[in-house]
């Protein structure tokens, strides 16, 4: 294993520098108001929380032609008729149907119980189990405790996933140019404290262990094992991997609102060490690196309120240990709706990324009468790429997305969004119930 | 004779039909059909009816299809574009009749100031001698409301005001009641009424429910719990508006699209009725931007040994500055809820744009809400839930419903606003000043677009007078108007002339007997000229005004 020469790209501290000086407005705004705010709507559990039934899960998610089409779903009580009422009565906590459908999963249907104040006034305590006609299964135990102690908050999360037809195109700055699938079960758990030093600044320590097994996929692709075999190309850890992380992070948040913000910012940064516990492999145990997390985004309200520009850029890194090496599946990958928006979730893999995102957001329709919020639309530009080392790798080509697309709000949160996003492989419509950042 | 106009909204088969017919006589006459029958006065549509079904409507599908689907599928309605797109329940001189629906009256005869502020109160109110008797509880909706009956029996609805806008909704569920009943609408009696709450005694077997809509009885704790919440004055009364109910019974709202069927006098679609679709003129000018069809109520009512269906305008809540509980946003009256254009608009401009509404300007009065004139504009004006009637309006609808508002003077504004009942003189100033600059927009645009001389008449000289509506209503100085006479049956012109300071042709001596003839009026205002009226008379043993048409 080489070490990295510490030749930095041009373009990449030119990014990363006028992204920081983005931030600084951000830095500068950490008035004890906005970050009171920040904590306060950081403590909802859902952006929609006040106006949306609390149900979770992917309702459609289906190719349509050479779009694909990601649908989430929730139920709008946009006006509180006795029916309405009765309906979010019947789906109130703690016991709510799950009920989805996406083209990988098929059919999904389960049940959620959420228990609240366990341990501490604002926490939860949830149970979740759905099972889909292609044999996807998710079981999760939760626990989230936001105010444990004062300014102290838990997270803590174990859970079992099957999922039997996991895309993979391959690991490289192109990818293998075609897609393959596999199964992945995942057993893991998960452990974050935090606390919030101020109402601006948080620090957290993250621990985590996860199995993961893998086995062919359902058909639906080629297998990826198939196509390993036959056309070489590497995936290291794809005989399963056992592995161990943990890891501190430390974040500034001064936005306004965490789903939705129009002014103030966040920057995040963090750093966790994963080793393996146990692996498959005849010749032992090969894979521990170093993940670095950046992520820097600021918002910034221009003339009449609601014209924002946003701006997000992230970075992953992951570093080999020595001889060790990092799975293919803890990988940075880059795809999908939340960073290049063009391309499929996972289309690109590699131990190191940068995705920049931009968005000037304006509103086109604000709801006068009974139901609060509006609707608000959206040009933007994603800019990213893998690499195999951010710091060596001379391609500086970045996969460039462009697209608009209209967003729907409340009065304090964010309700979905419809996107068309083009870029060099296809042009994809997103219907997403969830920010972008 | 009078006459009334069957329902003429043609099948497809009809319309094909119609149209055949109409391209084989194209071009053999074009002119005006005239009869000397009376004018129309009276639509009839009170005939004894079986009692019809009570509607009740889903108000979210009701938003649903008046937003989407109803604009959506108008424009394939195909008909839509070969037929005469003008109301249809219009005598010839362009006036609606008086039915279960309208009652001509302060536009075309004057109120007093009197009969103006008693509008329709038949009585003086809720009896406040005696104790209230609750007899059904309303905690949904913002705020809370519930049902008495006083010691004469009568029953009334009661509405409080929002604790942080006092006298608001009061205010304008008066203020709209008087004006809408001035016009010529069915209204419900409304009196402002200042109780205590002790004088408040609940009804056995009354009940209140909760926020599912279980019902349980109602107890004097959830009373005082209620009525907590709720400002009192110095001398500890609670200041709200008492809706009587109205007599008969309540069938469900109107709509505003379409007829109710099991009702054989409701023979016009309702978006096809003047008084229906020129109302948007006068909603426009008094900002009621929530006028849909929940908004009304039918009533099956008997008179005599007639059962029939009237309908009502209820609810003003949402008039002038005020929407129910709150203040309209100062958007509300340029866009409507779900407005495609201005999302169209706002999203291919980036919202780089500014709106109408961003420099607007109210008086900061949480009795007032919010309510201007500056950025006011008749034609633009949209109500916040699409109005199927209103999307039919057309020039003439709107010049008549310009006359009805119009029809009241700056004075007796004035006194309409402070029947209202507001404490504060300023507030009710406030409000009058800016109902006069809207009303004056909507004169000056209505009234350039259609030349306002009506009111044709003859005198007993056999004279024909007529009067310019610009110049009564204060708009304008008297013009000069041109006219022509010419005979009906060929169109040969009888004399031609100039009038100045005077609105009365002499009708030339020697006009045939029997003979139909016509003035084309116009006004020369400020070096313009206008379209013309046209004001056709029947020459018999009397003069007779037969027909007035207004090109737009």
């Amino acid at each position: 294993m080489t070490r990295r020469p510490r030749t930095v790209r041009a373009w990449a501290v030119a990014a990363v520098t006028l992204a920081l000086l983005f931030a600084m407005p951000a830095l500068a705004q950490s008035n004890e108001e906005a970050g009171l705010a920040a904590r306060q709507t950081r403590l909802k559990t859902k952006p929609m929380h006040d106006h949306l039934l609390d149900l979770p899960g992917t309702l459609i998610e289906s190719p349509i032609g050479l779009l694909g089409l990601t649908i989430k779903y929730s139920m709008i009580v946009a006006d509180k008729t006795r029916v309405t009422r009765r309906i979010e009565a019947l789906f109130r906590e703690p016991i709510s149907p799950v009920v989805s459908y996406g083209s990988r999963p098929g059919f999904a249907g389960g049940l959620r119980v959420k228990l609240r104040g366990i341990g501490a006034e604002t926490s939860d305590l949830t149970f979740h189990g759905t099972f889909s006609t292609n044999s996807h299964q998710d079981y999760y135990v939760r626990y989230r405790a936001y105010e444990l102690a004062d300014r102290v908050y838990v997270h803590g999360r174990a859970g079992y996933n099957v999922n039997t037809n996991e895309d993979f195109y391959g690991v490289g700055t192109e990818g293998a140019g075609f897609r393959s699938v596999f199964e992945h079960t995942l057993a893991s758990g998960r452990l974050t404290a935090g606390t919030d030093w101020t109402d601006s600044v948080r620090t957290e320590l993250r621990v985590d262990v996860a199995d993961h097994a893998f086995a062919e996929g359902d058909g639906s692709y080629p297998s990826t094992m198939d196509v390993l075999s036959e056309y070489g190309g590497g995936a290291p850890g794809i005989g399963g991997v056992t592995l161990a992380g943990g890891g501190v992070a430390v974040a500034f948040d001064s936005r306004d609102n965490d789903f939705y913000p129009s002014r103030g910012g966040l920057a995040e940064l963090s750093a966790m060490r994963f080793v393996e516990l146990g692996s498959d492999q005849p010749e032992g145990k090969e894979f521990s690196f170093t993940r670095y997390g950046l992520a820097l985004s600021h918002f910034l309200t221009v003339g009449r309120p609601g014209r924002i520009f946003a701006a997000r850029l992230s970075a992953e890194m992951n570093t080999d240990a020595g001889e060790r090496q990092t799975p293919f599946f803890a990988m940075a990958d880059l795809g999908g709706a939340e960073d290049l928006r063009s391309y499929d979730t996972g289309r690109f893999r590699d131990r190191d990324a940068i995705v920049l995102n931009l968005e000037y957001r304006y509103p086109v329709w604000d709801a006068i009468v009974n139901m609060k919020g509006g609707m608000d639309a959206v040009v933007f530009a994603d800019l990213g790429r893998v690499y195999p080392d951010l710091f060596k790798d001379t391609a500086s080509d970045l996969r460039t997305i462009y697209g608009f697309g209209l967003r729907a709000r409340t009065t304090d949160g964010f309700l979905g969004r419809a996107e068309m996003a083009f870029g060099e492989e296809e042009t994809r419509f997103i219907l997403q119930f969830d920010p972008i950042f | 004779m009078q006459y009334r106009p069957s329902q003429y909204r043609p099948s497809m088969t009809r319309l094909l039909l119609t149209v055949l017919a109409v391209a084989t006589i194209a071009g053999c006459s074009a002119s005006v059909q005239l009869t000397t029958d009376d004018i129309w006065t009276v639509d009839d549509d009170r005939y004894d009816i079986p009692e019809p079904r009570e509607r009740d409507p889903n108000y979210m599908w009701d938003w649903a299809h008046r937003h989407f689907f109803h604009p959506f599928f108008r424009v394939f309605e195909v008909s839509r574009y070969f037929r005469d797109n003008e109301a249809v329940n219009v005598n010839a001189l362009g006036e609606v009749p008086n039915s279960s629906w309208f009652t001509n009256r302060h536009a075309t005869k004057r109120m007093s100031r009197e009969e103006l502020l008693r509008g329709p109160l038949m009585g003086p109110g809720p009896d406040m001698d005696a104790p209230w008797t609750i007899t059904r509880m309303k905690t949904q909706g913002a705020t809370p409301g519930f049902n008495i009956r006083d010691s004469r029996g009568d029953t009334y609805v009661i509405k409080f005001d929002h604790p942080d806008r006092q006298e608001m909704a009061a205010a304008v569920e008066i203020i709209g009641m008087l004006f809408f009943y001035a016009i010529g609408l069915n209204v419900p009696e409304n009196y402002l009424a200042d109780f205590h709450p002790d004088d408040l005694r609940i009804e056995e077997g009354a009940q209140i429910a909760d926020e599912l809509g279980k019902k349980r009885p109602l107890t004097r704790a959830d009373l005082d719990e209620i009525l907590a919440a709720i400002p009192r004055r110095d001398d500890g009364t609670i200041h709200v508006v008492a809706s009587k109910f109205l007599d008969g019974k309540p069938m469900g709202p109107y709509s505003y699209l379409g007829r109710r069927k099991d009702d054989p006098n409701d023979i016009y679609r309702h978006e096809d009725r003047r008084e229906l679709r020129g109302l948007k003129t006068f909603a426009a000018w008094i900002n009621h931007v929530d006028i849909k069809g929940p908004n009304s109520l039918d009533m099956f009512v008997t008179e005599g040994d007639r059962s029939y269906v009237r309908h009502y305008l209820i609810d003003f809540g949402t008039i002038l500055g005020a929407s129910s509980q709150r203040s309209h946003e100062p958007s509300e009256g340029h866009e409507y809820a779900f407005d495609y254009g201005q999302i169209g608009k706002s999203i291919v401009t980036l919202g780089l744009l500014g709106k109408p509404w961003d420099d607007a300007v109210s008086m900061d009065d949480p009795r007032v809400g919010f309510f201007e004139a500056e950025t006011f504009r008749p034609e633009k004006w949209k109500e916040t839930y699409r109005n199927p009637a209103f999307l039919e309006t057309t020039t003439l609808d709107a010049y008549w419903g310009a006359k009805l508002v119009m029809a009241f003077t700056p004075d007796e504004i004035r006194d309409l606003v402070a029947a209202g009942g507001y404490s504060t003189p300023a507030v009710a100033e406030y409000l009058a000043d800016v109902l006069i600059a809207r009303r004056e927009k909507v004169g000056l645009y209505w009234y350039t677009k259609v030349a306002p001389l009506d009111k044709f008449s003859v005198e007993p000289n056999g004279d024909v007078r007529f009067e310019d509506l610009g110049v009564t209503s204060g708009l304008w100085d008297a013009g000069v108007y041109h006219y022509r006479l010419l005979r009906h049956a060929d169109g040969s012109e009888v004399e031609s002339g100039t009038l100045t300071d005077s609105t009365t042709l002499d009708l030339p001596e020697g006009l045939a007997a029997g003979e139909f003839y016509y003035y084309e009026l116009r006004i020369e205002r400020d070096g313009k000229t206008s379209k013309p009226v046209r004001a056709y008379v029947h020459i018999g043993d009397q003069v007779k005004i037969v027909r007035v048409d207004r090109d737009t």
